[in-house]
């Protein structure tokens, strides 16, 4: 099946029975907005950690013996300036990444645009899909976020995630890629 | 096939009779077989060989008649450990599977359909050639590793199973081999009736095995050139040096030099070093470096000759075969539709004799250089003149002779010239700071990334056939990297905040197996119009084609 597939190309298997007509339809598309708010709150969390990280180690440092009053101000003021710029931080990479991020469905290939700085795209076709997995974190659950993890036999490209998606879009995207019709068990 | 009561190896002692039974119903399409009995003897030298540290620990731990019989029990184990593997080792050649049963105390049976194996790969060290038999790795796409492994098997034995897999394979044609379908001669069912002269393997009548063309046979003088250039010894240099620090030998050893030194010319060593001189040091240490440089590289020689000893490259339609070794000779075949990726590399001692060596990447198997199971080389070493001639036999739905190679992004000499050119006058800045002028020296790299950015722009290009996509790269090794559009998995194109300042893109065709260390398709410093347009053009290829292993 290595050579040009002609014959079994043309019409998608199954075209009028599709669960999606409209899916694979080559237009590129943003992740589901609720995912800005889940990095968010991931982020927050790792920040909130980091800023814990960052006041222990003032406290250890100030216990040292000849820690001169100024420099104590010092570490406190750079202490609480990290505060808010970790917060702008937090708040608004999420959605400039989301932003970034869109995905496009065609009949037989997905691709993957993201990146700020670092810009990506990826082009899977559906054929070189090994198998898939759909996960979901507790937050994401909350919010009604997954993520589609797809496997394939390449090597730098072995795995080609897309996370963000709504969590009954991304089952859908998941059959049209494995070329399923039946509704399989979504999260 | 012998009928059942004619059976040499009963089922295993201590079976339930029901299990007998099912036994004798199985063996009407092919009866059990152990390995040779030669395997046992391997599988002893094995076990022995994983009990030297016992072995040593004993031998200075203990002396006299315990040590006997500490030596005598762990002999005894070895025996018993080889003896209850070969015995409990069986295999079954049905009519479309070979099952392979082993263990003891946990069982395994595995099937494996005759046409879903992919190599068998046969050593014969020169202990199996005294014996006549030889190791056999039987590879299907999956996993890892082999899926079936015997030590010792007898030639008849061997024979038969390549026969029933060359058989199973005929009657199924492999789909993914490309020409074939599209004449139509590799229609399941038909008969043996291939117009004759035609190269295509149609589907073979029972037990006919397609004639195989030797492509390319390696001499003495070619494995030669391949020792000097590849020189392997370096690597034992490296060890050596190491060792010397690690092992503060240094230390012992220079006084013991400077001993000999004075036995050696009667005078105290000081003396000796002063009277050289700087010149006659010299050159004593470009004496020394040349003797320790020509053993090496006879090493290196020795090594490659016994390696590769009569390399030779034989295809069919389907398959590519290696043949090589001068005590174990190692036959390994793999399909031609494995190859991934083939890589044609040449340093300037390459350039100098006017050879390349040809790598290829297979999928699956990501065995290291000892496990032998996975083919790594089209040609340790090959004449640049039959390189064409070789890679057409392989893959000869490649264009070979037609890659219009293009160039990258025409800015990418400035780009890598001013990278480097800051990093040099950074470690000037910062040498000069803490030592003053004494810096400077490294201003003298200037040159040389001068002739680096000139010299990789200058080779490096890419190039898309009808079916195959190159790339090529590198400035003191020039490396070439072909992929052909089916084994292509992943299309990426990459841009990081310079290629967008540049106006450059990075696509990349990801393929199975990669070596990530060593050159494949990815192409920095492209045109981002020339990127999209090869992006396109890649997805355009791949996602109309089917991977197959």
């Amino acid at each position: 099946m290595e050579e040009e597939l002609s014959q079994f190309r043309g019409p998608p298997p199954l075209p009028k029975a599709s669960p999606l007509p409209t899916l694979a339809d080559g237009e590129f598309r943003h992740v589901d907005p609720g995912s800005i708010a889940v990095g968010r709150v991931n982020m927050a969390i790792g920040a909130f950690v980091l800023i814990m990280i960052a006041l222990l180690g003032l406290m250890v440092f100030n216990l040292g013996a000849d820690v001169t009053r100024a420099t104590r101000l010092a570490g406190l003021g750079l202490w609480l300036g990290l505060v808010p710029v970790l917060g702008i931080y937090c708040w608004f990479w999420p959605r400039i990444s989301y932003r970034r991020t869109w995905y496009c469905l065609k009949e037989d290939c997905l691709i993957i645009r993201s990146g700020v700085f670092w810009k990506m795209e990826t082009m899977v076709p559906k054929s070189r899909i090994q198998h898939t997995d759909i996960s979901q974190g507790p937050l994401q659950r909350s919010y009604g976020i997954s993520d589609l993890i797809i496997h394939t036999a390449g090597t730098r490209f072995a795995i080609v995630a897309l996370g963000g998606l709504a969590q009954d879009l991304a089952p859908r995207l998941r059959n049209h890629l494995l070329n399923r019709t039946e509704d399989v068990h979504t999260l | 096939m012998s009928t059942p009561s004619e059976e040499e190896p009963g089922p295993p002692p201590g079976e339930p009779a029901g299990r007998a039974a099912l036994d004798r119903g199985l063996r009407e399409d092919g009866r059990w077989r152990r390995q040779h009995p030669a395997a046992l003897y391997f599988n002893i030298l094995g076990s022995l060989r994983g009990m030297i540290f016992p072995v040593v620990a004993g031998v200075i731990a203990a002396r006299g008649p315990f040590l006997l019989m500490f030596l005598g029990s762990i002999f005894a184990l070895s025996v018993g450990i080889a003896w209850v593997r070969y015995w409990r080792y069986r295999y079954r050649l049905t009519e479309h599977e070979l099952v392979v049963e082993k263990g003891w105390i946990y069982r395994n049976v595995r099937h494996i359909a005759y046409e879903r194996v992919q190599n068998i790969n046969i050593t014969q060290n020169p202990l199996h050639r005294l014996l006549g038999v030889s190791g056999m790795q039987l590879e299907s796409a999956s996993g890892s590793e082999p899926e079936a492994v015997m030590d010792a098997l007898a030639q008849r034995d061997m024979d038969e199973l390549q026969d029933r897999v060359e058989e199973a394979k005929a009657e199924s044609p492999e789909p993914e081999v490309g020409k074939e379908k599209e004449d139509g001669s590799a229609e399941p069912g038909r008969s043996d009736g291939a117009e004759p002269g035609m190269e295509v393997a149609g589907p073979r009548a029972k037990g006919e095995r397609e004639p195989r063309r030797q492509v390319l046979r390696l001499g003495l003088g070619e494995l030669v050139r391949y020792g000097l250039i590849s020189n392997r010894g370096m690597v034992l240099v490296a060890a050596l040096v190491g060792f010397l620090f690690q092992g503060r030998l240094a230390e012992r050893v220079l006084p013991g030099l400077l001993g000999w030194i004075e036995r050696f010319t009667d005078q105290p060593p000081t003396e000796v070093v002063e009277a050289l001189g700087p010149l006659g040091w010299f050159l004593v240490a470009l004496g020394f470096f040349l003797a320790v440089m020509s053993v090496l590289s006879l090493l290196s020689v020795a090594f490659a000759i016994i390696r590769f000893y009569n390399f030779t490259l034989s295809v069919d339609s389907k398959h590519v075969r290696a043949e090589y070794g001068l005590f174990t000779r190692v036959a390994i075949t793999i399909p031609k539709h494995r190859i991934q990726l083939i890589g044609v590399r040449a340093n300037p001692f390459h350039r100098w004799w006017r050879r390349v060596s040809v790598r290829v990447e297979t999928a699956g198997l990501s065995g290291s250089e000892e496990t032998l199971s996975t083919l790594r080389w089209l040609a340790p070493i090959l004449p640049e003149r039959e390189l064409g001639r070789v890679l057409r036999e392989v893959q000869p739905e490649v264009d070979w002779d037609h890659f219009e190679w293009r160039p990258l992004h025409p800015r990418t000499r400035v780009r890598l010239l001013r990278i480097r050119l800051g990093l040099v006058v950074l470690v000037v800045v910062l040498l000069g700071w803490k030592a003053g002028w004494g810096g400077l020296w490294v201003a003298a790299f200037l040159p040389l990334v001068w002739l680096y950015a000139r010299g990789y722009f200058r080779y490096a290009g890419w190039a898309v056939t009808s079916t195959a996509v190159a790339f090529r790269g590198g400035w003191i090794v020039k490396s070439q990297s072909v992929v052909r559009y089916p084994k292509i998995q992943v299309v990426g194109v990459t841009r990081n905040p310079f290629d967008r300042r540049w106006g450059m893109a990075t696509v990349t065709a990801d393929t199975a197996g990669a070596d990530l260390t060593g050159h494949g398709v990815q192409i920095r410093f492209m045109e981002e119009e020339a990127a999209q347009e090869l992006r396109d053009l890649l997805e355009d290829k791949t996602r109309t084609t089917a991977f197959v292993w």
